[in-house]
This record gives C-alpha cells, sequence and structure tokens, in this order.
C-alpha cells in the first residue's frame, strides 16, 4: 500500500520504523520539541492558500473539543490544545502547560499554564478554564480521580493509581481545553486555527463554486493569533466514492478503503502516507472462554497464521497481532484485579440447540472479513488445512462439527446485546490498538463483555488477537505538511512548520 | 299421501328434476373446458421454462466464455495464479469478486486442477479450501448445466451452475459460475398468478410464493426452505391442482453424487372450484325458489280442489239410513260441484227410499210382529185350553176328580197367565206416548241405575258428564226405556263375576253447531260376535234363552223417536259398549 512516488516511500517507511516502536511508555521531557520524525509529510516550501480536507462523518460542534468521530477528531485538533502533546513516539512536549511536576508518589500532577497560553479572542487561558473544559472527560473512566486548581495557573490532577509517567490520557483529545459563551456555536479555543463563522457552520453546498461528488457542509479554519497559515476547509463529504473528491478540490482524506489507497498509489499527484495502527481486531470465543474456566489451556494463533490471514483475508490495510498487548498484564490493573467482576459464564455453552454463529458489525468490512474466513476456516479438514488445524486448536468446537458456522453481521446494538450475554459462539471486535489508559479500556471492555472478567489472569488468553489495522492519509503532493501524534491525530503544518 | 302431498311432489319434479339435470351437465362441460385450458398453459409454461433454463444456462456459458478471454489477457491474473507473485495475491483473491459482479452472476469460483479455490467471488474468503467435486460432477452432466448448493459467509444458497476451464500457461484452472436459484427466480419462471413452480431438491423445497428467506437459517439446510413437498404427481392432474414436472441435475457435493431434482409447475383449480362454487349456489338458490313456488302453488290448488273433496268425503260419510239430512247444496259450477248436487239427489232418493223403507219395515215389524203375537198368544193359550179341556173331560166324566185335578193343574194356569201379561207389556213398550219433554239424561241415568243396584257380584256406576245444562227433548218414559232395556242387557251379559256395567254421558259434537248428547252404557260381559253384532238390532233376534228378542230393536226404535241414533261396540269376551246419540235442546 506504499505510494510510488520515492520520497513519499521514504518518508512513509520512516514512519513505520518509527512506528513499529509504539508501545513503550514515553520518557517524560521537561524541553518539548516537535521531533521531525513524526513529520509524515515535509511542508512545501509554498503552501497554497487554501487546503481542502474531506471528512466522512458529520461534525457536531456542540461536542467540541471533544471529538466522538474521526472527522470531529481531526478537526477539533487544530483548534483546540491540551495542556501536553505527545508525539508518535511518546515524546511529550508542553502544549498550554509550559511545564509540570508529579507529587504524592505520582497520585498528583500539578500543570503550570505558560505565559502565552490564550484562547482566541486574546484571553488568558486560566485553570478554571481547564478544569471547566474537563467535565465530560471526568465522567468517565479515565484514571483521573479529581482535577483542582492551586491559583489561576495551576491545574492540579489526582489520579486513581500512582503515574510514575507523566499520564498520556492528559494529552488525549477528550481532555482538550475549551471555553464556551453562551451565545457561540462553537467554544473559545487556544489552537493555531480558529473556526472561519464561529456563529454558525457554512451554508450547504460545495464553496468553491461548483457543486463535487458527495460535497455537504464545509467548515472552514483561519489561522488564529494572526499566523501565516493556510485556511483549511474540512467538507463533510458523504459515504460516496472518495476517488471522485481526489479527483476534485480536496487535497486530504483519511481512509481505509484499499480500492481508493490503490488509486492514490498510483496517481503521481498523490501520496499515501499510512497512519499509526488504529485497532487490534480480536476473536472472542465463548468455547474457548469455557475451556479457560476449566483450566484448560486452547493455543495461541501461531503468528504465520495470522501473517497470512492479514495479508489475504483483510481487504485494508493490516498486519498480524502480536505481542505484547495492552490487557496481557490485567494485574497492572489493581483495582480492576480486586474488583471481583466475575458475572457468571456465557449464555452459549456449545450443547447442540446454541447457536453457532460469529457475529461482527455490520459496518465494519474488516470484522467481516475475518468472520468470513473464520467460517471457510470450519468447514475445512484440519487434516489437509494448516490454518484450518490452527483455528480448530484457538476455538475449540469451531471446526468439524455441525451445524456448520455461519458469519452474521448484525448491527452494533445487537452486537453488544449479543456480546453481553455470550449468546453466540465467537464474536469478531475491534479494540483500540493503544489506548492511552489501558486499565480504563479494559474495564470497558469487561463491562461489555462480563463473561471474561471472571478469568483473573487468563483473561488476555480469552482474546485471540487476529490483526492490527489503520487508515492511511491520501494527500496531494507537495502541497502541505503534517505531523501525527501519539493518539493517530494529525495535525497540518502551516508556513512555520508548527501547529502552535 | 294426501293430494296436496302428490301436487307438491308433482311440482318438484317437474322443475327440479331438469334443474338438476342442467346443472349437472353445466358444472360438468366447465370443468372440462376450463380443465384442458389450465392443462394448456401448464404444458406451455413447461416448454417455456424448458427454454428459459436453456437459456439461462447459455448465458451462464457465455458470462464464463467473457471471463475466460479476459483471464487470458489478464497479465495480473497470471502472475498471481501461475506466477505465484506474491504482491499479486490479493488481486487473485479479489478477482472472482469484481469479475463475478461485472458479469452478472451470483456464484463464481476459480480452482485450479486439485480442486483448490483460488478466488471465490461468492464467499470471497473461501479461497484455499478444497472442492474438487463440484467441478467433477457439474462436467458429468448431459447438458452441462446444473444445481448446485453454494456456500456463502451466513447460509447456502441455491444456484443453477455449469463448469469451464481455461489453460494458461502450463496451468489449468476451473471456473465454475452460476446464477442464485431463489424464490424471485421461479416466480419470473412463471409467469402468473395461478401458476407455481416449484423446485424439490434433496434436502428442502422452494416455490415461487415463497418470500425471501431469513438469512439467520440453519446452516445444514438451504436458506431457500420451507413449504411441505406436495409429492410428485407424475403429470397428472388431481383434484387440487394440475401438475407437469421436469427434472434437473442436482450436485450433491458433500456425498460426491449427482441426483435429481423436479421441477414442478402446477396450475390452482382455486378459479375453477370458485366457479363450481358459484354454480352451484345459483343453482341451489333456483331450487330452493322452485320449491317454494311449488309449495305455494300446491297449497293453492289443493286449497282448490282437495278441500272441498274432503268436505264432500266427509259429508257423505256421515250419510246413513238414520241420518239424510246431510246438505249437499252448492253455489260451484266445476266438477266438485257436478259431483256436490249429484250428492244432494242421490241423498234425496235416499231419504224418499229409507222413508218407504221405514214404512216397510214397520209394515214388516207389524207382520211380523202380528205373526209373533199370534204365536205367542196361541202358545199362551194352548196351556189353558188344555186345562180346561182336562177339566171338562172331568166334568164330564168324573166330577169328584175335579178338585184334584184343578189343584194340580193350578200351576199351569198361573203360569200362562203370567206369560200373558208379560208378553202385553213388551208389546206395550213398543209405542211411546206422551208429549216430547225436556229430559234430563243425567238425572234419568241416574235413576235407572240406582233402580237396578243390588245385583250381586256386578258393579253398576254412573259417569255423568258436563253436558252444559243441555237436555233432551222426547218422551222421558221412551228415555228410560232405553236406558232400562240397555242396563238389564248389559248387566245379564256378565255371567262371570264380577262385572261392571258403567252408564256415562258427554257432549260430543254435532251437525253445525249443535252438539249431541252420549249416552254410553259399557259393560265387561260376554261381549258379541261380528255375526251377533250385525244382527243385534233385528226384530225378534236374542242371544238369551227366554229373550223375546225385541229388546234392542225396541230400544232402537225408541231412540228413533227420540230424533237419535244408536251403535254399539263389542269385542268377545271383553264387553260391549253401546252410544246413544241424542239431540241436545239449547241450555236452560
Amino acid at each position: 500500500m506504499l505510494s510510488c512516488n520515492l520520497a513519499g516511500t521514504v518518508g512513509a517507511a520512516t514512519v513505520v520504523v518509527l512506528l513499529a516502536a509504539c508501545g513503550k511508555p514515553p520518557p517524560i521531557d521537561s524541553v518539548p520539541t516537535a521531533p521531525p520524525a513524526c513529520e509524515i509529510l515535509p511542508p512545501p516550501l509554498i503552501m497554497p492558500d487554501t487546503i481542502t480536507v474531506a471528512i466522512f462523518e458529520r461534525v457536531a460542534p456542540e461536542l467540541a473539543p471533544w471529538g466522538h468521530n474521526a472527522g470531529e477528531e481531526q478537526l477539533f485538533h487544530h483548534l483546540y490544545e491540551t495542556l501536553v502533546t505527545v508525539d508518535c513516539v511518546g515524546r511529550v512536549a508542553g502544549g498550554l502547560a509550559g511545564s509540570w511536576r508529579s507529587e504524592d508518589d505520582g497520585r498528583r500532577w500539578d500543570f503550570e499554564l505558560s505565559d502565552d497560553a490564550r484562547f482566541w479572542d486574546g484571553g488568558r487561558v486560566s485553570a478554571r478554564d481547564v478544569v471547566e473544559s474537563w467535565a465530560d472527560a471526568l465522567m468517565i473512566d479515565t484514571g483521573v480521580d479529581s482535577v483542582g486548581v492551586d491559583g489561576d495557573r495551576v491545574v492540579r490532577v489526582y489520579f486513581e493509581e500512582p503515574q510514575r509517567d507523566l499520564p498520556l490520557i492528559i494529552s488525549a483529545p477528550a481532555f482538550s481545553v475549551a471555553k464556551r459563551a453562551a451565545s457561540a456555536v462553537w467554544p473559545l479555543g487556544s489552537g493555531p486555527y480558529e473556526v472561519g463563522f464561529p456563529d454558525e457552520v457554512a451554508p450547504e453546498g460545495g464553496p468553491l463554486g461548483e457543486p463535487f461528488s458527495g460535497a455537504g457542509r464545509a467548515i472552514e479554519l483561519r489561522p488564529a493569533f494572526g499566523g501565516e497559515r493556510p485556511v483549511i476547509r474540512f467538507i463533510e463529504a458523504s459515504a460516496k466514492d472518495a476517488r471522485d473528491l481526489l479527483e476534485g478540490p480536496v487535497d486530504l482524506l483519511m481512509t481505509a478503503d484499499p480500492t481508493v489507497i490503490e488509486y492514490a498509489s498510483g496517481n503521481p499527484r498523490l501520496v499515501t502516507v499510512p497512519l499509526p495502527w488504529e485497532k487490534t481486531y480480536v476473536l472472542l470465543s465463548t468455547a474457548r472462554v469455557l475451556e479457560l474456566s476449566s483450566d484448560r489451556s486452547p493455543a495461541a494463533l501461531p503468528p504465520e497464521f495470522l501473517a497470512v490471514l492479514s495479508r489475504d483475508a483483510v481487504r485494508g490495510a493490516a498486519r498480524g497481532s502480536h505481542a505484547p498487548f495492552w490487557w496481557d498484564d490485567v494485574y497492572a490493573c489493581r483495582a480492576l484485579a480486586d474488583s471481583g467482576r466475575a458475572r457468571g459464564g456465557p449464555r452459549n455453552t456449545g450443547v447442540s440447540s446454541d447457536p453457532r454463529r460469529i457475529l461482527y458489525d455490520a459496518d465494519d468490512p474488516t470484522a467481516r472479513d475475518l468472520a468470513e474466513r473464520i467460517v471457510a476456516l470450519a468447514a475445512t479438514d484440519p487434516a489437509v488445512s494448516s490454518e484450518a488445524a490452527a483455528i480448530a486448536s484457538a476455538v475449540p468446537g469451531l471446526v468439524g462439527r455441525l451445524p456448520v458456522v455461519v458469519a452474521q453481521g448484525v448491527a452494533q446494538r445487537e452486537l453488544d446485546r449479543s456480546l453481553r450475554a455470550g449468546d453466540d459462539l465467537a464474536y469478531i471486535v475491534s479494540l483500540p490498538y493503544r489506548p492511552p489508559l489501558p486499565c480504563a479500556d479494559l474495564g470497558r471492555l469487561f463491562d461489555r463483555v462480563p463473561w471474561i472478567a471472571g478469568l483473573g489472569s487468563r483473561v488476555s488468553s480469552a482474546l485471540v488477537p487476529l490483526v492490527d489495522t489503520r487508515a492511511t492519509a491520501i494527500a496531494r503532493r507537495d502541497k502541505f505538511g503534517m505531523i501525527c501524534d501519539w493518539h493517530g491525530n494529525v495535525l497540518i503544518l502551516g508556513e512555520t512548520g508548527k501547529g502552535d | 299421501m294426501t293430494f296436496r302431498a302428490r301436487l307438491f311432489v308433482a311440482f318438484l319434479l317437474t322443475v327440479l328434476l331438469p334443474m338438476i339435470v342442467l346443472a349437472l351437465f353445466v358444472r360438468r362441460e366447465m370443468t372440462d373446458r376450463l380443465t384442458s385450458q389450465y392443462e394448456r398453459r401448464v404444458e406451455s409454461l413447461v416448454a417455456g421454462i424448458e427454454r428459459d433454463l436453456a437459456q439461462e444456462g447459455e448465458r451462464i456459458a457465455g458470462s464464463v466464455v467473457a471471463l475466460r478471454k479476459l483471464l487470458a489477457e489478464d497479465n495480473r491474473f497470471r502472475r498471481a495464479a501461475v506466477d505465484r507473485v506474491e504482491n499479486e495475491r490479493r488481486y487473485l483473491l479479489d478477482y472472482a469478486g469484481e469479475a463475478m459482479q461485472v458479469a452478472g452472476l451470483s456464484m463464481l469460483q476459480i480452482q485450479d486442477e486439485d480442486g483448490r479455490i483460488l478466488s471465490s467471488g461468492h464467499f470471497r474468503n473461501e479461497y484455499d479450501r478444497l472442492d474438487p467435486d463440484l467441478p467433477r460432477l457439474l462436467a458429468s452432466t448431459s447438458t452441462g448445466t446444473a444445481l448446485v448448493l453454494a456456500r456463502a459467509p451466513d447460509a447456502r444458497f441455491l444456484a443453477l451452475a455449469r463448469v469451464d476451464s481455461i489453460r494458461i500457461g502450463p496451468k489449468r484452472f476451473l471456473l465454475v459460475a452460476g446464477l442464485r436459484v431463489e424464490p424471485g427466480f421461479l416466480t419470473r419462471l412463471s409467469r402468473g398468478a395461478d401458476l407455481t413452480v416449484a423446485l424439490v431438491y434433496p434436502g428442502g423445497e422452494l416455490t415461487s410464493t415463497v418470500e425471501e428467506p431469513d438469512p439467520r437459517t440453519d446452516a445444514t439446510g438451504p436458506s431457500t426452505e420451507i413449504r411441505a413437498a406436495r409429492g410428485t404427481r407424475g403429470g397428472k392432474s388431481v383434484s387440487e391442482e394440475i401438475v407437469r414436472e421436469l427434472t434437473l441435475p442436482f450436485i450433491e457435493s458433500d456425498r460426491g453424487e449427482v441426483s435429481l431434482a423436479r421441477l414442478r409447475v402446477s396450475h390452482g383449480l382455486s378459479e375453477l372450484s370458485a366457479l363450481r362454487r358459484s354454480v352451484d349456489r345459483y343453482f341451489l338458490v333456483a331450487g330452493l325458489a322452485a320449491a317454494l313456488i311449488a309449495i305455494v302453488i300446491a297449497s293453492s290448488l289443493s286449497s282448490r280442489i282437495s278441500r272441498p273433496l274432503v268436505e264432500l268425503a266427509d259429508r257423505t260419510s256421515r250419510v246413513d239410513l238414520d241420518r239424510l239430512d246431510v246438505d249437499f247444496e252448492t253455489a260451484r259450477g266445476d266438477e266438485i260441484g257436478v259431483l256436490s248436487r249429484v250428492l244432494s239427489e242421490m241423498t234425496g232418493r235416499l231419504r224418499a227410499s229409507a222413508v218407504l223403507i221405514k214404512d216397510a219395515e214397520r209394515r214388516a215389524t207389524v207382520g211380523e210382529l202380528a205373526r209373533q203375537v199370534n204365536h205367542d198368544v196361541k202358545n199362551g193359550l194352548a196351556p189353558i185350553r188344555n186345562v180346561f179341556r182336562h177339566l171338562a173331560e172331568l166334568a164330564a166324566n168324573d166330577p169328584r176328580q175335579l178338585p184334584r185335578v184343578f189343584q194340580e193343574r193350578q200351576g199351569t194356569l198361573d203360569s200362562s197367565i203370567s206369560y200373558l201379561e208379560n208378553l202385553a207389556s213388551n208389546y206395550a213398550r213398543l209405542s211411546s206416548r206422551g208429549e216430547p219433554l225436556p229430559i234430563d239424561v243425567n238425572d234419568t241415568a241416574h235413576r235407572v241405575v240406582m233402580d237396578r243396584k243390588g245385583l250381586e257380584g256386578v258393579e253398576l256406576l254412573t259417569e255423568p258428564g258436563d253436558l252444559g245444562g243441555r237436555r233432551v227433548r222426547g218422551d222421558p218414559v221412551s228415555l228410560r226405556r232405553v236406558l232400562e232395556n240397555l242396563v238389564s242387557n248389559a248387566m245379564e251379559s256378565i255371567d262371570s263375576r264380577p262385572g261392571r256395567v258403567t252408564v256415562s254421558t258427554v257432549l260430543v259434537p254435532g251437525e253445525g253447531d249443535e252438539p249431541r248428547i252420549r249416552i254410553t252404557v259399557a259393560d265387561t260381559g260376554a261381549g258379541m260376535s261380528e255375526d251377533e253384532l250385525s244382527r243385534i238390532f233385528d226384530d225378534f233376534f236374542t242371544t238369551k234363552e227366554t229373550g223375546t228378542g225385541l229388546g234392542l230393536s225396541i230400544v232402537r226404535r225408541l231412540v228413533m223417536d227420540l230424533g237419535g241414533t244408536i251403535r254399539v261396540e263389542s269385542e268377545k269376551g271383553k264387553g260391549s259398549r253401546f252410544h246413544v246419540d241424542l239431540p241436545a235442546t239449547g241450555a236452560r
């Protein structure tokens, strides 16, 4: 899936190498810089006046600064800042905070706001502004116990667990800072861009004077603080063919569609840049969990199987998943391990009357590909197929029994309902590849799949990793630069080379 | 059967029989014609389906031929499938899916010579699965086209498939392509709402009337199932539908063999049944209407014909020598009127004859009576004469013996004199005397019974009825004589004690508005034979040793004088019942 262009290939290869090292906890760096290694697209010498970015989800300003879909995250990332930033390799740099320190063995972290932390209207960002921005984030399980202020400039964050290193969760989009004004559609931000029409979203239709395929609303971002940066126009595009957008005025879009990626790869005017690994797909099997509960040890899937699976079965950018996984050390989440969350076993116990389905989210093509491949292997004789033998070892009762297993795509709600009860034989679900706070995500997973919670240290064996996937950024060549951060968000580089 | 009933039946038969015949004929003709029409439609459709299936097979073949050409020219496919270039593997895996959609197929799998699936359009991730039997069995069919159960990720589906092959470089590849067979496919074949096309194959059935199947079905069975199989009809028309069949090869790759599927075309006969029901309904309504009309006409005619006849018959039945006052007068001019007038004339003649008969009877009776009186008086006088002759002889010859002989013969004289007195009394009863008076019948009966009580072993009862104050007008003595005689006869008939004699009265309907008083004297005596019954009222007929035989004839005469009638019912050994019907006058 690499671009044919040499420069793009080298850049992408660099990113790939760097991203392969992802997963390690970042060191604390009190002198933050933006390392060039996270530059996934180097900025050209001459920047255009306008850059058009296509997003495929609808943006809800009322949810700012915390985006709930990929489009919102991309857009909000240019408008709102966090106290700190973490680059693609995990190096921490200052954002709104100029310095920080830990107290109480890492249970409390104090962040001092920098002097030039200001909103677009020039007003200084206060500690109270920060705390008020985090109201929604504090309502979910992030590991943050409470927050407070010390004067006007210091934000105090108390964590549930001691944090030896700076918790990366603080750099997550959920902890972006914004200030709501009563009458404004968009909250005030401190990022390098501000909304061009703060009180309303641009009217329907293409803003470029001519309609183009799949265009919806346009949201224009203008450089804040008088910066010399191009205007960024985000277009809410429908789910129609992204290639038409690239043929038109769109300069940047993110996609996992292999057809679009292949098209862009062969287009000399475009460059494709794989983004950080985003999701890990796992197989959850009620039969496997029952084996584990009986102290038996079903096998794991061999790496070569996963490599072939990712190469052949999945039609997007994928690789075979490999250890370590963030859910491996459940005892690191002490509170989780001690919580005694065992809530009974799955309803499907493998008797003949139980359904023999592999369920997946009908809107997830990767999950569909994986489920169908497993179904195909379930009907294959393990004696003649090593893949079938591998899957038979990993999932008891899947291969060679009647009735034959089928794959079924269902709506998310139905999937969640069945998962919670463990009604079906197996499930293909996607998990974050590298969640900011693994224990919180593990807790959410236990809530979603309660019948694995009682496995204790064997929880990690209940999840059978399959493939990791990621999106690809497709950009118009030599038009602008981009960097990506730890969370996979990209930032379009302006003339100064930093989105500050 | 009454005249009215005969009329009714005649009308019904006249109307309904032809109607039933007509209905049966219409039904049969309609059935035959429509059935023939349906059969022709089914035959035509079967022929059309055969052509359509052949065309579908050719279409598949045409798509495969085009695909072969594209494959032969496709370098990427060659690199992927022949040269096994890793970079092109995904192209190979996706190839069948894209080609299948472009070619308008529902099923496409590309296999190597070993039967390994290299690329599958309907089940993309089924690659590397071994399925050597499917192409082999497809190739073994005579037409090259067969039904198969293809596997999809969520279920199986039925497809009409063909196989072809292509050689690229040193390698040979098999192409199995097909079109999905689903209810919509069969519905398109059926081309009509009355025609149903059903496909019966091992393990299931598909009909043109089944909706799209729920994909979440048991994966062991086809996704296009349900409906009970209708059973092979063998091309015969049955009461519910007309069926024709044609067979198709069916690949059972799980079992590695080719069997047969049956494409059954049937035409429901619901329309015909509905027509029949309509015809039946209309004929039933017409039949009921005809029956109703027949009832009305029969009733009307019988009222006009049978009722007068019944009345005539009733009047005629009342005619008797003692009842010749029946009125047959009528104003009708039809045959019944003629009959009435004939009967009236006949009754008139009978009345005249009855008078003559009565006169003659009376004269005969008087003559007979005179002869009988002469006979009886001579019988009574004879012993007296004999005694006087004996005494005269003795007076002449031996006067000294006169007192003794008179003493001896005095009984004879007494007996004869008693006999003559009794005779005189009986004859006196033959004529009534006294003016007609209103007579209380219950009172008379009571008195008679009271006077007769005391006979040992015979119970004598009265059962006076409610006469409504009515009386009989006549000679009270005559009535009493009648009752005395009847009661006396009844008691004498009871020869074996105990017995019972009952005198009862009741008011009975009479001719016109005037009722009659019926006096019944019933006994539990010896009863009479038929012969005796026929002569019981004859003068001088008697069953008693000492009877004169005038009792009942006198009773009959007296009853007639009172204006009434008398009849008897009797059964030998069980008793007799005498019924005297007398005209009643108004209530007091």
